[in-house]
C-alpha cells in the first residue's frame, strides 16, 4: 500500500518534467487535483470496504506527486547565488514534512472515531485509518484552490543565468583560441601574452578604457561563420532536447559525478536511517515509540541545519560545503561502527557489553551527526547538480529535477534492497555490514568530489 | 611548501633585481633579533644578580650586532656595572625597532628612487617616441615592481610584528620568574606601546608621514603609484588612435582590441592585489591573528596555567624557541605567488577566491543575495516548497499508520518495507524477525 505510490510517482515524474518544458501552473494544478482526488479514495475505501479502491487512491496519490516540478522550480527560477538556500529550503520542506506526519497521524487517531456524510457519497467514518486521507484531501484541495488563483507563471531567471554562463564560457574559449593563433606575434621576452578576458570581466575586473563592446569584438568575419554554425547547431539542440539521445549527448563529466554523489549518498541516508528500527529493536530492544522519537528528533534537526547550509552557502561554494557535510557524516557513521562485533561475530556474549560496543548513546550521536550531514549535503549537491547540468539539458525534459529524482528514487530502491540482502546475510552483524559500506562509500564521494574539484566549481 | 621567499625570487626581473627590496636581507637582519634576544635571556639567567644584567655583558650583546649605536651603552644605563633587565630589554627593543626601520627606509628608498628616476622616465620615453604597445608592456612591468616591492615592504612589517610577539614570550620568562606578577604586567604594557606601532601609530603610516623622509621623497610616489595613472590613459588612448588609423585591415582591428583590454585588466589585477595587501596589513595593524596563531597562543596559554599549577619553574617552557616561532602571523604568500605567476604567464589566477571564504567579494550578504531573485518568482517559491511539504507529509501521515500496523504483526524493516524491491523476501524476513522480536539479546542467525 505504501510502496505503491513511489513507483507512480517515478512513472508520473518522467510526465511533469515533459509537461514543465513550457508550463508550470497547469502540471501543478493537476498534480494538486490527483492528490485531492487519491487521497480521497483512500479515505473512502473504507467506507466501501474495498481494498482496490484503496490501491487505486495510493496509485493515483503517487501520481500526483509534484516533487519533480518543485526540484525544477527551484532549478529554473532562482538565481544561481540563492539556489543553494533554496534548495536547503527544499530540503528543510521535505524534512518537515517527515517529521510533521507522523505526529499529525498520532493526534488524528485520538480523536476517536465517528461518522460524518458527503455529497455524492453514502455515510463516511472517521478514524485512525481514515483521517489522514480526509485531512490530506483537504489540504490538497484548499491548495489546488490557491494555485488555481495566486499562481503566476514564473521567469525562469536561474536558467537564463545558466545560458548566459554558458555563453560567456564558449565566448571565453573563442577567445582563448583567437588569442592562441596570434600568440606568435606577441612572443615578447619569451613570455606569451595570453588572456581569456571574459573570464577576467567575469570575475570583476573591467577594463576601463574600453572604447568597444564585447558585440562588437566579437563580429569578425572570421567567426561570423562558425556563430552562424553554433547558432544552427543550438536551434537543432532545442528542437531535440526532449530526446534520449540528446540527453545521453549533454551528459557532462560533472553531471555523471553529481549523479553518482546523489546515488552513493542516498544508499548511505538508507543504511543509517532505514535501519534504525530493526537495528534499534534487535541491540536495544527499543519499542516503535522511541524509534519514532529517535525519527522525530532526526526531522526537527534537520530544520537549523537547512538554515545553516542556506546561510553558508553565501559565502562558502557547494563543492567545499558538499566536502564538509560528507566529513561530517563519515565522522557520525565512525560512531556507529561497532569494533567488537568484528572479533566475535557468532555468540552473544559480548553483544553490547564491551565499552568498544556501540552503545544506545552512540548509536545515538552517531545517527543523529550522520543524518544531519548527509541532510546538509543533499542541499549542497542538489545545487550543484542543477548548476553543472548543461542549459541544453536544463531547459527539456530530462532536467537536473528528473534526474535528481530518478537518481535519488534509485538510490533508494538500492539501499533497501542492500538492507535486506545484509540482514539475510547476518541479523547479528546487521550494524556493521551496513555501516561499512555506507562509510566506504561516503568515503568514495569525498574522494570524488577531491578529485574532481576543479570540474565542480561553479 | 614554497615560502614568501622563493615566491618573492620568481617575482624579480632580472635586470633590475638590485633595486627591489631585499626581503632575504631583513628576514637575516629579523632571525639575528630573535638569536640576540634568546641570548639576553641567557645572560639574565646566567647573571649573579637576580633580575639584573652585568653592563659588561649587555655591551658585548649589542656590539655583536650591527647595530649603529649613536650613544655608548654604559652613558644610557649610569647605574654602575649593573643594569635593569627590564630597562636593558626596553632599550634592546628600541634599538632593534630603529635598526629594522632605518633598514627597511634605506631599501625603499633605493626602490623607490629607481622607479622614479629611471623607470617612469622609460616608459615615458616609448610613449612620446608612439611606441605605445611596447609603453604598455613596460608600465605592466614597472606596475608589477612597484607591487612587489610594496607587498614585500608590508609583509616584513609583518613579520615584524610577530618578532615583537616573540619578545613579548621573552617577557613571560624573565619577569615573572625574577620579579613580581605587576612588574611583568608593566613589562607587557611597555611592549603593547610599540606593538604593531610606532609610538601608538602603525608602521605602515609611520612609514610614510612621520619618517626622517620628506613629503617630497620618491617613496611617497612609489606608494601613491604616482604617475601611473596618466601613463596608463595615455598608453589606452594611444592605442586607441593606432586602432582607428589601422580600420582598413579587420584582423589588426582585433589584435589591437585585445591588447588594450589585456592591458586595463592586468593594471587593474595589479590594484586590485594592493587593495588586498593593504585590508591584510589594516588587519595585522588591529590585532587580527591567523586561526593557527590563536591555537597556538591558547596552547601557550594553557602550558602557563598548568606550569603555575603543578611546577616551580615549569614556565621555563614559555621561553622554548620552538614554541613561539610557530607563531607565523598573516602573510602576503598568495599576492606574491600570484605576481610570481603573471611574469611567466601574463595572467592573474585570481588567488584566495577557490574556496570563496577568503574573498570578500563573495561574501555577498544572504540579504543582498536575495534581492537577485524576480519578486514574480518568490510567491510561487513559497507554494512549490508548500507543495513538497504537503507531499511529504501525505506520505508519512498514511505511512506511519502502515507502519504500526505491520510492527504490530512483527514483519516491519520500517521504512525499508516501503518499496517493493523488499517484496521477495518479505516473508523470510517475517519469520526472522517473528523470532529475533521475541528474543532480542539472542541475536538468532539467519
Amino acid at each position: 500500500m505504501i510502496g505503491l505510490a513511489p513507483w507512480f510517482a517515478m512513472i508520473s515524474s518522467v510526465v511533469y518534467s515533459f509537461w514543465t518544458n513550457s508550463n508550470y501552473k497547469h502540471p501543478i494544478l493537476f498534480a494538486g487535483m490527483l492528490q485531492f482526488i487519491g487521497n480521497l479514495l483512500y479515505a473512502n475505501a473504507y467506507s466501501y470496504q474495498s481494498v482496490g479502491m484503496c490501491l487505486l487512491g495510493r496509485a493515483i496519490t503517487g501520481l500526483g506527486a509534484p516533487r519533480v516540478i518543485n526540484r525544477r522550480y527551484v532549478a529554473d527560477a532562482t538565481p544561481f547565488c540563492l539556489r543553494t538556500a533554496a534548495s536547503a529550503a527544499f530540503a528543510m520542506a521535505t524534512a518537515l514534512g517527515a517529521a510533521a506526519g507522523p505526529g499529525i497521524a498520532i493526534l488524528l487517531d485520538s480523536i476517536g472515531e465517528f461518522e460524518f456524510s458527503l455529497p455524492f457519497l453514502k455515510a463516511q467514518q472517521f478514524n485512525g485509518m481514515t483521517g489522514p486521507g480526509y485531512l490530506m484531501s483537504l489540504i490538497w484541495l484548499i491548495y489546488t484552490v490557491i494555485i488555481l488563483f495566486f499562481f503566476g507563471e514564473p521567469v525562469r531567471s536561474g536558467l537564463e543565468e545558466l545560458k548566459q554562463r554558458e555563453e560567456m564560457a564558449e565566448r571565453s574559449s573563442k577567445q582563448d583560441s583567437l588569442l592562441g593563433r596570434r600568440s606568435s606575434s606577441m612572443i615578447r621576452d619569451g613570455n606569451t601574452v595570453r588572456r581569456t578576458l571574459t573570464e577576467e570581466m567575469d570575475e570583476g575586473f573591467e577594463p576601463k578604457y574600453s572604447s568597444s563592446s564585447e558585440e562588437d569584438f566579437d563580429q569578425t568575419p572570421s567567426d561570423d561563420a562558425k556563430a552562424d554554425n553554433t547558432n544552427e547547431s543550438m536551434d537543432a539542440s532545442d528542437k531535440s532536447k526532449s530526446g534520449y539521445c540528446s540527453c545521453m549527448k549533454n551528459i557532462t563529466r560533472p553531471v555523471i559525478i553529481c549523479m553518482s554523489l546523489i546515488f552513493m549518498k542516498r544508499i548511505s541516508l538508507e543504511a543509517i536511517v532505514g535501519s534504525t528500527s530493526i537495528i534499534t529493536k534487535n541491540r536495544y530492544g527499543w519499542s516503535i515509540k522511541n524509534v519514532g522519537m529517535l525519527h522525530l528528533v532526526n526531522g526537527i534537526i534537520v530544520i537549523p541545519v537547512s538554515i545553516l547550509s542556506g546561510y553558508l552557502s553565501t559565502s562558502y561554494e557547494d563543492r567545499y560545503m558538499a566536502l564538509w557535510c560528507l566529513s561530517i557524516t563519515l565522522f557520525g557513521m565512525c560512531f556507529l561502527f561497532d569494533p567488537t562485533d568484528l572479533f566475535d561475530h557468532e555468540t552473544s556474549y559480548t553483544y553490547n557489553e564491551s565499552p568498544l560496543s556501540v552503545g544506545p548513546h552512540s548509536y545515538i550521536t552517531g545517527s543523529l551527526i550522520a543524518f544531519s550531514g548527509i541532510e546538509a549535503c543533499e542541499s549542497f549537491v542538489a545545487s550543484l547538480m542543477s548548476k553543472v547540468v548543461p542549459s541544453a539539458l536544463a531547459q527539456g525534459t530530462f532536467n537536473s529535477g528528473l534526474l535528481s529524482t530518478l537518481v535519488g528514487t534509485g538510490g533508494r530502491a538500492v539501499g533497501d534492497l542492500f538492507i535486506t540482502c545484509m540482514g539475510l546475510i547476518s541479523l547479528r552483524n546487521l550494524l556493521n555490514l551496513l555501516i561499512i559500506p555506507g562509510a566506504t562509500l561516503v568515503a568514495t564521494s569525498i574522494a570524488l568530489i577531491l578529485w574532481n574539484y576543479e570540474l565542480l566549481g561553479v | 611548501m614554497p615560502g614568501y621567499e622563493e615566491y618573492h625570487q620568481q617575482c624579480i626581473e632580472p635586470t633590475w633585481s638590485s633595486h627591489y627590496i631585499s626581503y632575504t636581507t631583513i628576514k637575516q637582519t629579523l632571525s639575528s633579533f630573535r638569536s640576540r634576544r634568546r641570548r639576553f635571556t641567557q645572560l639574565v639567567d646566567s647573571s649573579d644578580l637576580s633580575g639584573y644584567l652585568a653592563l659588561e655583558d649587555y655591551q658585548q650583546l649589542l656590539g655583536a650586532s650591527s647595530i649603529n649605536n649613536d650613544e655608548d651603552a654604559s652613558s644610557y644605563f649610569q647605574y654602575g656595572n649593573y643594569v635593569d633587565a627590564e630597562d636593558a630589554l626596553q632599550r634592546l627593543y628600541i634599538i632593534e625597532r630603529k635598526e629594522f626601520s632605518s633598514l627597511l627606509e634605506q631599501q625603499i628608498s633605493d626602490a623607490a628612487i629607481f622607479y622614479e628616476g629611471t623607470l617612469v622616465p622609460r616608459v615615458r620615453g616609448l610613449i612620446d617616441r608612439g611606441e605605445f604597445e611596447e609603453a604598455a608592456e613596460q608600465l605592466l612591468e614597472v606596475v608589477a615592481f612597484v607591487t612587489v616591492n610594496i607587498i614585500t615592504f608590508r609583509q616584513l612589517l609583518i613579520r615584524y610584528d610577530v618578532s615583537a610577539l616573540l619578545v613579548m614570550c621573552i617577557v613571560h620568562y624573565s619577569f615573572i620568574h625574577y620579579h613580581s606578577i605587576t612588574h611583568y604586567v608593566r613589562a607587557v604594557q611597555l611592549l603593547q606601546g610599540f606593538y604593531r606601532s610606532f609610538s601608538g601609530m602603525p608602521l605602515n603610516e609611520w612609514h610614510l608621514q612621520r619618517s626622517v623622509l620628506a613629503t617630497t621623497h620618491p617613496v611617497h610616489h612609489l606608494f601613491e603609484l604616482e604617475g601611473v595613472d596618466k601613463l596608463e590613459k595615455e598608453i589606452i588612448l594611444g592605442l586607441q588612435q593606432q586602432q582607428q588609423q589601422q580600420q582598413t585591415d579587420n584582423n589588426d582591428v582585433e589584435k589591437q582590441q585585445l591588447k588594450e583590454q589585456d592591458f586595463s585588466i592586468q593594471m587593474q589585477g595589479f590594484l586590485h592585489l594592493l587593495e588586498k595587501t593593504d585590508r591584510s596589513l589594516h588587519k595585522a595593524v588591529a590585532g587580527h591573528l591567523t586561526f593557527r596563531d590563536r591555537v597556538t597562543t591558547f596552547w601557550i596559554k594553557i602550558r602557563q596555567y598548568l606550569a603555575f599549577g603543578f611546577q616551580g619553574r615549569g614556565i621555563m617552557m614559555m621561553n622554548e624557541p620552538r614554541s613561539s616561532s610557530t607563531l607565523r602571523g598573516r602573510h602576503m604568500k598568495q599576492e606574491i605567488h600570484a605576481i610570481g605567476k603573471w611574469k611567466q604567464t601574463k595572467e592573474f589566477d585570481h588567488f584566495g577566491s577557490k574556496h570563496g571564504g577568503d574573498d570578500d567579494k563573495s561574501k555577498s550578504s544572504f540579504q543582498q543575495n536575495l534581492k537577485e531573485i524576480s519578486p514574480e518568482n518568490v510567491f510561487p517559491l513559497f507554494l512549490n516548497l508548500l507543495a513538497c511539504f504537503f507531499f511529504m507529509m501525505n506520505n508519512y501521515i498514511i505511512g506511519v499508520y502502515v507502519c504500526i500496523v505491520c510492527v504490530s504483526v512483527c514483519s516491519i524493516l520500517c521504512p525499508s518495507s516501503n518499496y517493493i524491491s523488499l517484496l521477495p523476501y518479505q516473508n523470510r524476513h517475517r519469520r526472522i524477525m517473528q523470532r529475533h522480536w521475541e528474543h532480542p539479546m539472542q541475536c538468532p542467525e539467519s
